[in-house]
């Protein structure tokens, strides 16, 4: 009767069989071609391996399908239960048909490897039986999992997608690692190459997973004289299709939520200088240890002015600083590391340079951090020019008492940042006005309109008006668009006097301070500049540059060429990613970018000079053009 | 039109489970942009970003669709029904397809919305031209990329669950073709539609690409509607007389064998084409494979190397020691060394307990041999020692991986006066301003900036720079920290390796303010040298056949100009076509590879002083049109 019931399954299912065999064999070649043609394995079981995963588990997915799921949704199993032939002889005519079938691909498969192996390869008996018994094991796992799954009938989709999110979250949120595991740490990279160890314990857990799937298939179909692998093979009913729905969704969200828990340990510097105050930690770490006098001030100095910011503006507390040192950036050059949300902010700074001034940095820290705390709330354009002022008001005012000089730099930055017009607009269109002025041009425009404010309405109005810009606890989602507050509001709530009538008594306190500071500003360098795209063939262009600086700073003076490659739109540009050319003006007033430009491409760019008066750099304005 | 209702109706109604699953989705989306995230702060690079794993979701969104779309109706027996309306199987067709379409180009369309709301909340003042005509290209290409999908899957949804397999079968064909280089077989990667292509302002749409692939889904069409007309009673009655008849067994087996010998027969004819010399070549015999046996290695190689061989056997033991001493590593009681070949433009490959090296392109000179075997099995032993975790985000790791082998290769094989041909090369870059560490630990963004093989002397920096900090059991103790227990998974990038560090006591920073130093040294070290190689400029000539590069440069030292090229930013570097000047300073390559609106290449200066060609920034460059 068993070999009845085999011609009865054959004579059903040959042209599926043999379509099964077909197409293995062709995706088997093609995946040797790909191996060997890739050159990269140097071994043709890397194949076998793909073919094991990719190849084989569609096979048995398909000849299950066939065996199982056609059967018993055509319920053609009747008629073979009225024959006299148990179930369970019936069941495992399929089961062993389907396994026979697998394996006999496989091995063809493994043969073939073997065949192209062997003169390449050493080929010991102990690592063809590791591999075949790994291959084996694998595609045994597979197909009783799928014959399983096939008499799972209307459920077996939604299975297939819980399965799915069940072994996602438990990756996720428990110690398993999938690619250590069982079926998957069988076939993971070690595969090809492992000559000598069998991975026991993978091939437990495999062969465990086997047997409970074959054990579990063999009991579903025997179940209540098969009664519930039929019940199972019907179509769902509406009730059924909406509660499958809603589990999986909710096992979704669930996994997903679960998913969020990390198990990372926060960051931290080992071996660094801590100093702590009301709600702010410091870390600094210096080549010399922990004991590092100069890195033990540092973080003093840094902890004892963030608290104090952190107090004026009513935050609750401020990210960690993490500061390392970094010897071979400038003085006056600070780079930000990446953190993951909340750890903190991590900085580099040559703090043991001979030239280092503490105030630059702290001017430059107090933003970042700033921006850390709001979680880069404060980068919005209409803030911007607030957080940018901030920074080197909140440094200057902390000084007991200001140095003259600090102070007329700052004033000079201002008076050169609006002399080429600056109106009420700019405040929102702040972003522009930085390309067109420069960062640090900016930023002196910017504290000079804080300081006209304290100045005219009071540090406390001052202070109340920051606290509203720069502290304001927004929601992280789209309650923030409910709340939209503008400057004109901002102003009159908290500092008392609107945005026009702030802007006109800032500008009066600048036109004031110009005459006094008219020499000074006449010796301030202004550049301009040139940027030629010439053509080296119809697709390839070069960059020539040409700058004038007027009036020179000093003979020897050197400008920067500084310039991107631009994407096809227009975003905020990283200063990190801002590439450089540096050349004597005296010597060189022109050059050309090293490498070549495709037509078409577009660069962003502007000549550059540090100025020592000013204590920083000035631009001629950033440009963004198009390589035609 | 009033008849066709009642099946809109009824087509509409079985089409709601897909619709609350797309809406769903559209839901999540939206849902996370307006509850986790400050809406009007959002950057116009991230919302022009090209998502393959978004292109991936829409495929399996189309196939699922398609799957019972059209053959459900005969599998459950309702077409008869169908068939039994005044409205033909045209109009059945339209009803089913066109409402299905509907509900997957949602996905798009929701996209496009979101992100003109997003980039309207979000809009600075930098923008001086409106970026939507970008989203609307984006949104349109995504949507004939949907279209794609949806056709092939409804071909495919004949074959019932034959279907998986033919897809599979599908992708190893892709791939296959691809390594082969076969031209134009780009124009069927369905995922990269979408890949954005700038000229200026405006996003080139790839026209050869997207008509190809419309013909395509047209041609799929066409047989799923031919399907579909066909399908019935009358089809089913012809396949099952086929079926049983026994010269169909004989006809479908022969029909298996042929398709498979077909396969065969072009693999081996692009092969042969794809060989750069098809001139008639003397065949040699290639020599036997000879065995050799040490304590720690089984060496297999050809016999007429056996001489040379026997000179890497008396060293190769002490090799493997000093490599584990090195590592403080557990011994492996046996490595399989191949000398019979190594993977194209190396001299050596590491694989699990297993090394293959390329004696000829390693040379003759016996330290050169034993330096390679040492730095393939530093491979070898670190990915013992942490059990292959290190590769887990071998994005970020693969400079160290890289770094620690070519360390031992030049501090404990190589002759102290060698360790300069590799730091030059890192010299000249950061000479350059081209050395960042972010770069470093992210290996896609160097291969797709400067060159792939960077990871080499910048990593022997970082290796070195973490020895001079602390010591020289620090390396085997950062290879050993990403096998520990608790480990936190899903790490990557910069976090990876904070946590590593950590892990070990070191600190992170203090290793990269080392590596900066060193990179300065050799610079100063390096300066003759490093003025010595000249920056190159390239010129670009490309027509409808041939993509020609002109070069020029100003030479100070001896040395050569090399060339190569790729169609895409993420072509992997084994399918680099490197070329070769023809007539003068000129490179060529054939443009039947590059299908894209762009290609990319790179010209670099090969000299005798460096272990490594001085690579230029790669160039995307737009084709004519």
């Amino acid at each position: 009767m068993t070999w009845s019931l085999l011609r009865k399954e054959l004579r059903q299912h040959w042209w599926a069989f043999l379509l099964i065999a077909a197409a293995a064999a062709l995706g088997f070649l093609m995946i040797l071609g790909t191996t060997v043609t890739q050159g990269q394995a140097g071994t043709p079981f890397a194949g076998l391996r793909m073919f094991v995963v990719l190849i084989a588990t569609l096979s048995a997915l398909v000849l299950c399908h066939r065996l199982v799921v056609v059967e018993y949704q055509a319920k053609t199993q009747l008629f073979i239960e009225a024959l006299p032939v148990s179930r369970w002889q019936m069941m495992a005519v399929k089961y062993f048909l389907g396994l026979a079938i697998m394996m006999l691909i496989v091995s063809v498969a493994f043969g073939l490897a073997s065949l192209l192996a062997w003169h390449q390869q050493l080929l010991a008996l102990r690592f063809a039986a590791i591999l075949a018994v790994r291959a084996a094991s694998v595609v045994w796992f597979i197909y009783s999992f799928f014959f399983l799954m096939g008499l799972m009938g209307r459920y077996r989709l939604a299975i297939y997608v819980g399965l799915l999110i069940a072994v996602t979250t438990l990756a996720q949120t428990t110690a398993l690692d999938l690619r250590r595991f069982g079926p998957f740490a069988l076939m993971d990279q070690t595969f090809a190459y492992e000559t000598e160890a069998f991975p026991w314990e993978a091939l437990r857990t495999t062969w465990l997973l086997g047997l409970a799937c074959s054990l579990l298939a063999f009991a579903l179909s025997l179940t209540r004289e098969g009664s519930v692998a039929s019940l199972l093979a019907e179509k769902m009913s509406h009730r059924e299709k909406v509660l499958i729905a809603v589990l999986l969704l909710g096992s979704l969200w669930a996994g997903s939520m679960l998913g969020e828990k990390g198990k990372k340990q926060p960051f931290d510097l080992r071996g660094a200088t801590a100093e702590q105050r009301d709600g702010v930690l410091v870390k600094v770490a210096s080549p010399a240890g922990e004991n590092d006098p100069e890195a033990r001030r540092l973080a003093r100095r840094v902890a004892s002015e963030l608290a104090a910011m952190r107090e004026y503006l009513g935050l609750k507390r401020l990210p960690t600083v993490f500061i390392t040192s970094r010897r071979d950036l400038d003085a006056n050059r600070f780079e930000r590391g990446e953190l993951e949300r909340g750890e903190g902010v991590h900085v580099q700074a040559n703090f043991s340079a001979k030239d280092w001034r503490d105030d630059p940095f702290l001017a430059w820290l107090v933003r970042e951090v700033l921006i850390a705390a709001t979680d880069s709330r404060v980068k919005l354009e209409s803030k911007r020019w607030v957080l940018d002022g901030f920074a080197l008001f909140w440094s200057s005012s902390q000084r007991a008492q200001p140095p003259p000089e600090a102070d007329k730099a700052l004033v000079l930055r201002a008076l050169y940042g609006v002399e080429n017009g600056f109106v009420v607009q700019d405040l929102q269109r702040w972003l522009s006005f930085n390309e067109r002025v420069g960062d640090d041009i900016a930023a002196g425009v910017a504290w000079s309109g804080l300081r006209s404010l304290a100045r005219h309405q009071g540090e406390e109005q001052c202070r109340r008006f920051i606290q509203a810009v720069l502290a304001a606890d927004d929601p992280k989602d789209l309650r923030v668009l409910l709340r939209p507050a503008t400057l004109d509001q901002l102003l009159r709530q908290r500092a008392g006097e609107g945005l026009q009538d702030f802007f006109e008594q800032w500008q009066k306190e600048l036109a004031a301070m110009r005459p006094g500071l008219a020499d000074d500003l006449a010796q301030l360098p202004r550049l301009r500049g040139q940027v030629d795209f010439l053509p080296l063939s119809p697709e390839s262009r070069k960059v020539r540059f040409r700058a004038d600086i007027k009036p020179l700073p000093a003979p020897n003076a050197r400008y920067s060429f500084l310039y991107r490659r631009l994407p096809g739109f227009d975003d905020e540009i990283s200063p990190k990613s801002i590439e450089r050319v540096q050349d004597s003006y005296a010597q060189r007033p022109e050059d050309e970018l090293p490498g070549s430009f495709s037509r078409g491409a577009r660069l962003y760019s502007t000549f550059a000079l540090e100025v020592p008066a000013l204590g920083c750099t000035v631009i001629s304005g950033w440009r963004r053009d198009e390589l035609r | 039109m009033t008849r066709l209702r009642p099946l809109l109706r009824k087509e509409l109604r079985s089409l709601v489970p897909f619709l609350g699953l797309v809406l769903f989705l559209i839901g999540l989306n939206w849902g996370d942009t307006f509850l986790t995230e400050f809406p009007d702060q959002h950057a116009l690079a991230k919302l022009l970003e090209h998502d393959v794993a978004e292109q991936v979701l829409l495929f399996v969104l189309a196939f699922a669709l398609a799957a019972g779309l059209l053959v459900r109706e005969r599998d459950e027996g309702t077409l008869a029904f169908l068939d039994a309306l005044p409205v033909s199987r045209v109009w059945i067709f339209a009803c089913k397809v066109v409402p299905a379409l509907g509900i997957l180009w949602l996905i798009p369309f929701s996209d496009l919305a979101l992100k003109v709301l997003l980039h309207y909340l979000s809009r600075t003042s930098i923008e001086t031209s409106s970026p939507w005509p970008l989203f609307l290209t984006g949104s349109l290409l995504d949507a004939a990329s949907c279209v794609v999908y949806f056709s092939l899957a409804l071909m495919l949804s004949f074959l019932r669950r034959f279907s998986y397999l033919v897809l599979g079968l599908l992708i190893c064909a892709y791939l296959f073709l691809q390594e082969l280089q076969v031209p134009f077989v780009a124009w069927f990667n369905l995922l990269t539609l979408s890949d954005p292509v700038y000229q200026g302002r405006h996003w080139l749409v790839p026209a050869t690409r997207l008509i190809a692939q419309l013909v395509l889904a047209a041609a799929c069409a066409g047989v799923a509607f031919s399907s579909f007309l066909m399908m019935g009673d009358a089809s089913q009655r012809f396949a099952e007389g086929v079926r049983r008849r026994r010269g169909a067994m004989v006809l479908a087996g022969l029909g298996m064998a042929a398709a498979v010998v077909v396969w065969i027969g072009l693999a081996v004819f692009w092969m042969e084409r794809s060989k750069p010399d098809r001139a008639t070549q003397v065949q040699y015999e290639p020599w036997s494979i000879s065995r050799a046996n040490t304590s720690r290695y089984q060496f297999i190689y050809r016999e007429n190397q056996a001489e040379l061989v026997s000179q890497l056997l008396q060293h190769a033991d002490t090799a493997e020691a000093r490599v584990r001493e090195f590592l403080d590593a557990e011994p492996i009681s046996s490595i399989a060394a191949d000398l019979t070949g190594s993977a194209p433009r190396t001299a050596g490959i590491a694989h699990w307990k297993t090394v293959q090296m390329d004696l000829a392109a390693v040379g003759r000179d016996p330290v050169s041999l034993v330096a390679v075997l040492g730095h393939e099995t530093t491979h070898v032993y670190i990915d013992h020692e942490s059990r292959s975790h290190l590769e887990d985000d071998f994005n970020s790791t693969r400079f160290f991986h890289e770094g620690l082998a070519s360390f031992v290769e030049y501090h404990l094989f190589r002759p102290a006066s060698s360790l300069a041909s590799i730091r030059r090369v890192a010299a000249v870059m950061h000479a350059r301003q081209q050395v960042k560490f972010e770069e470093l630990i992210d290996d896609r963004a160097l291969t797709e900036k400067l060159d792939t093989d960077l990871v080499y002397p910048l990593g022997e920096i970082f290796v070195a720079a973490l020895v001079d900090r602390y010591g020289d059991s620090a390396p085997g103790k950062v290879v050993k920290a990403f096998n520990r227990p608790n480990a936190p998974k899903s790490l990557t990038g910069l976090a990876l390796w904070q946590d590593v560090f950590q892990a070990c006591g070191y600190n992170l920073s203090a290793v990269e303010d080392g590596f900066y130093r060193l990179l300065d040294q050799a610079v100063a070290e390096q300066r003759r040298f490093i003025d010595s190689i000249p920056r190159l400029r390239s010129a670009v000539v490309s027509d409808a056949r041939r993509i020609l590069l002109s070069y020029s440069y100003e030479a100070r030292v001896q040395g050569m100009v090399v060339c190569r090229f790729r169609p895409r930013a993420d072509t992997p570097a084994r399918l680099y076509e490197y070329a070769y000047a023809e007539q003068g300073k000129e490179f060529s390559v054939n443009a039947s590879g590059y299908t894209s609106p762009s290609f990319w290449y790179q010209i670099g200066w090969r000299t005798p002083g460096a272990s490594q060609p001085v690579w230029e920034p790669w160039v995307e460059t737009l084709k004519e049109h």
